[in-house]
């Protein structure tokens, strides 16, 4: 759920509209909502059931994470949230570590619930592993060979949904990353982009991760699959181009020879 | 007044009612529940509507048309032609996709009346999940055609939803709705706890269905058999796609189909095992994939959260698909409901929730947006230069609708006249990559670059339909983006046109369509069949039409039922 554009309310207004005590039970407050929904009904009165559903997102939210009201009149603006994350890229981007750095929220958000979940270790341990081929193959001298890079992805492992979503986005901060020795070719863009399909959630990149970053890979996904659209163009052009110059040919020939047999004739 | 549901399929189509406190799926007048979403001209320039119009495109393949809601939103017409009988004229028709779905929606408006003994003009129609503003407008307009109320557009996996939830309302349930229909697929992730359900997320695919199971199928058999597509007529065509489709439902059940195929004069012998099936249709599962993925991503679910995953549509019965989402989620789908029952349930108990109808236990469902949606901006670069073909979103995907919005953007440039929005959805941050929906010039006062702005504002309404407001800041003029008034840009005369034919048309009377169902079925046999079996469905043919001829119904009656009996008997023995 975004947050962004709600702009600035009152802390405890959530609290107030739900009319319950703040509260770290998601329940409690999904109780609450549950009652206000047949006061205001989306049908009968669009407007408040907008403002209810919103201030019900936020409290979710708070409780979630135990965010108490420490002062009922604070007035919170969402937007303020985000520049803080901004400026914690720029010095990320310095020291050009970002696991180390300060990762944006949602990252650490999910990557907590990973440690909390123990089921997942096994699949955190396939990840890391292909993450380690993976980048490893992209420095190496093999790097612009597809059958090793479809070798990585068409892994067993990566049939489950969850696996792969976390090498995707393993995946895109590695190549965002990426230092530069040589640019690397259309076709392999376009495999990652079928592989991950980085161009759906192209919006959502851009509100967790360094725009700049962001630019860069959905940039060059997008470059390549322009320049293929119009590599097959050109190929079709040149095909016409030769099917042109032989029937030219035999135009020739032909006339040549009528002419041949009538003078001889 | 009947609370009247209605599921328009692209294969298939059902109308359900709410009666006696659960939904009731209604009959046409052959007896089925399901309807096949097909039409066809016959020859004295009447309409065929559901079965008898589909095996009318193995017959007349220039006559009958279907799969006509892949092309909701377009502007290309279908051609229709068909000979009368005996005569040389020959009828011709155009129809835009939009009037064929009217045609269809007339005629289950016609089964529901017949059934309930009432008039019924109030319904709610299922659409897919992810149709666009077009798409789900040109639904509507459809409706509007067949001389129906459209109180509401339900998305199909939130009517399934509900369906699934109302038997569990007392429950708290996270749960999966994936509908492969016959030519869509979408996505959803519900919740349900205290008597409401919230969709938390939508994805989909409007061009991917059953039906492009059945197409992976009707290659492999023209690879197999030499013949070249481009060689062969549309009846031949037809032939061919119909065997490829029972071969398809046939692998649901078994796991190696041999079977012999003639077509034109040519007899040969295909086999296709489920390996072989999955491995043609890999490239149609991958497709699947990426809905789903998206659609958990955008729910932030973990694993361990879901507690259900509910199939809906006749596609998913496939062994590949349940194997493809197992593998998925590592878990097994429920399976105790009925797949191709459950949307049109579903859009009945709809009905019966917004009427609020004492008969039913109140529950509260909200759904979301499927796309993004905002408008095309300048980006400021440094201090004086702009990029422009940006998206700025104003309602983004999954926001819970209704939901009204507002963004103020400012001119760019010193005395500048006017401010043009460009309404766009899509999920790229460059307009280019997304759809448009539609434009409006707003003129503004000459100030200073910067100085002058405009709110806009957007509203995105239950049915799942925008509508644009523009408001200059300082003057207050209000501009409106309506796009109900031109459904897909089309003008108020074509409208009035279309609605003035349509009023002309006739649908095949209801006593005798049954028997003309009969006939059409017998017409497909005689020419899927050869020797023998081909002289005998000729026999009946020719003496039913005898019989027809007399208009004794008593008569008439007593041999349609033997020749119902005759056809499920060939049917069965004939393989699948």
């Amino acid at each position: 759920m975004s947050l962004r554009r709600i702009g600035g309310f009152k802390m405890c207004e959530p609290w107030k509209t739900l009319g319950i005590e703040p509260t770290e039970e998601k329940r409690a407050v999904k109780r609450a909502y549950s009652k206000l929904l047949r006061l205001c009904h989306p049908e009968d009165d669009p407007v408040a059931f907008q403002h209810l559903n919103e201030m019900y997102r936020i409290a979710l939210v708070y409780a979630e994470h135990g965010i108490q009201t420490i002062n009922d009149d604070e007035i919170l603006f969402m937007q303020d949230v985000k520049v803080g994350e901004e400026s914690a890229y720029e010095s990320w981007a310095e020291d050009d570590a970002p696991e180390e750095g300060d990762s944006p929220e949602p990252a650490i958000e999910e990557s907590s619930d990973f440690i909390e979940d123990e089921s997942r270790m096994a699949e955190r341990e396939v990840v890391d592993a292909l993450m380690q081929r993976a980048e490893k193959l992209l420095y190496s001298r093999k790097v612009l060979k597809t059958s090793l890079w479809k070798n990585i992805f068409s892994h067993e492992a990566l049939s489950n949904l969850w696996t792969k979503q976390l090498l995707a986005e393993e995946f895109f901060l590695l190549v965002a990353t990426r230092k530069k020795r040589i640019i690397l070719p259309s076709y392999l863009w376009i495999l990652f982009e079928k592989t991950f399909h980085y161009r759906d959630m192209e919006l959502r990149l851009y509100q967790y991760y360094d725009p700049r970053m962001v630019d860069k890979v959905i940039g060059y996904i997008h470059n390549a699959h322009a320049v293929v659209v119009t590599l097959e163009t050109e190929e079709k052009e040149k095909i016409t181009w030769t099917i042109k110059w032989y029937y030219y040919l035999y135009v020739f020939l032909v006339t040549y020879g009528i002419l041949v047999m009538l003078t001889y004739c | 007044m009947a609370l009247i549901g209605i599921d328009l399929g692209t294969t298939y189509s059902l109308v359900s009612c709410w009666r006696d406190g659960e939904p009731l799926v209604i009959p046409n007048e052959l007896g089925d529940m399901l309807t096949p979403s097909a039409v066809s001209l016959d020859h004295d320039g009447s309409l065929l509507v559901g079965a008898a119009a589909l095996d009318r495109l193995i017959t007349h393949p220039d006559a009958s048309t279907s799969q006509f809601k892949r092309l909701m939103g377009q502007k290309n017409p279908v051609k229709l032609r068909c000979r009368e009988s005996g005569g040389k004229r020959v009828h011709k028709r155009t129809f835009r996709p939009e009037e064929l779905s009217s045609i269809l929606l007339k005629s289950l408006k016609a089964d529901a009346e017949s059934f309930l003994g009432e008039p019924v003009e109030d319904v709610i129609i299922s659409v897919p999940a992810y149709f666009n503003d077009a798409q789900r407008k040109m639904t509507n307009f459809a409706g509007k055609l067949a001389g129906l109320n459209v109180k509401r557009l339900i998305n199909e996996p939130t009517a399934a939803a509900i369906a699934y939830g109302l038997p569990n309302l007392e429950r708290e349930l996270t749960f999966l709705v994936l509908d492969l229909g016959g030519g869509t697929f979408d996505i959803s992730v519900l919740e349900l706890f205290d008597s409401t359900m919230e969709v938390h997320a939508t994805s989909g695919d409007a061009f991917l269905g059953g039906i492009d199971f059945t197409k992976c199928i009707y290659r492999d058999i023209l690879e197999a058999s030499g013949l070249r597509g481009d060689k062969l007529s549309n009846a031949e065509k037809n032939v061919i796609s119909k065997r490829a489709e029972g071969i398809k439902l046939a692998l649901s059940e078994r796991s190696q189909i041999e079977t012999s195929l003639h077509i034109g004069k040519k007899v040969f012998d295909y086999t296709l095992t489920q390996e072989r099936f999955e491995e043609l249709a890999a490239p149609l599962l991958k497709k699947i994939r990426r809905p789903i993925e998206r659609a958990v991503h955008d729910s932030r679910l973990s694993p361990g959260e879901i507690d259900s995953i509910v199939l809906v549509g006749g596609a998913t019965r496939m062994p590949m698909f349940r194997k493809l989402i197992t593998r998925m989620f590592g878990k097994f789908p429920t399976f105790d409901h009925d797949p191709d029952m459950i949307v049109a349930k579903g859009a009945a108990i709809q009905h019966a929730l917004s009427q609020r109808h004492s008969s039913i236990e109140e529950l509260v469902l909200t759904d979301i947006c499927p796309y993004t949606m905002g408008v095309a901006t300048s980006e400021l670069l440094d201090a004086s230069t702009y990029v422009d073909g940006r998206f700025t979103p104003i309602i983004e995907r999954n926001s819970t609708v209704p939901v009204s919005r507002e963004e103020v953007f400012w001119t760019i440039q010193d005395n500048q006249p006017v401010i043009s929005i460009e309404v766009y959805q899509g999920e790229s941050r460059f307009v280019a990559n997304n759809l448009k929906l539609g434009s409006l010039e707003v003129p503004v006062p000459k100030k200073r670059a910067g100085e002058q702005s405009i709110t806009v504002r957007f509203t995105y309404n239950v049915n799942g339909i925008l509508e644009v407001e523009t408001k200059v800041i300082g003057t207050g003029d209000v501009k409106r983006l309506i796009l109900e008034e031109s459904p897909g840009n089309l003008s108020k005369e074509e409208i009035e046109k279309s609605l003035k034919d349509l009023a002309h048309l006739k649908i095949h009377p209801k006593n005798s369509a049954r028997n003309r169902a009969v006939m059409a079925k017998l017409e497909r046999l005689f020419e899927e069949s050869l020797g023998e079996e081909r002289e005998a469905i000729g026999f009946i043919m020719h003496q039913f039409e005898r019989i027809l001829a007399t208009q004794d119904l008593k008569q008439i009656e007593e041999q349609r039922v033997e020749i119902e009996a005759f056809i499920d008997e060939f049917e069965k023995n004939w393989g699948i």
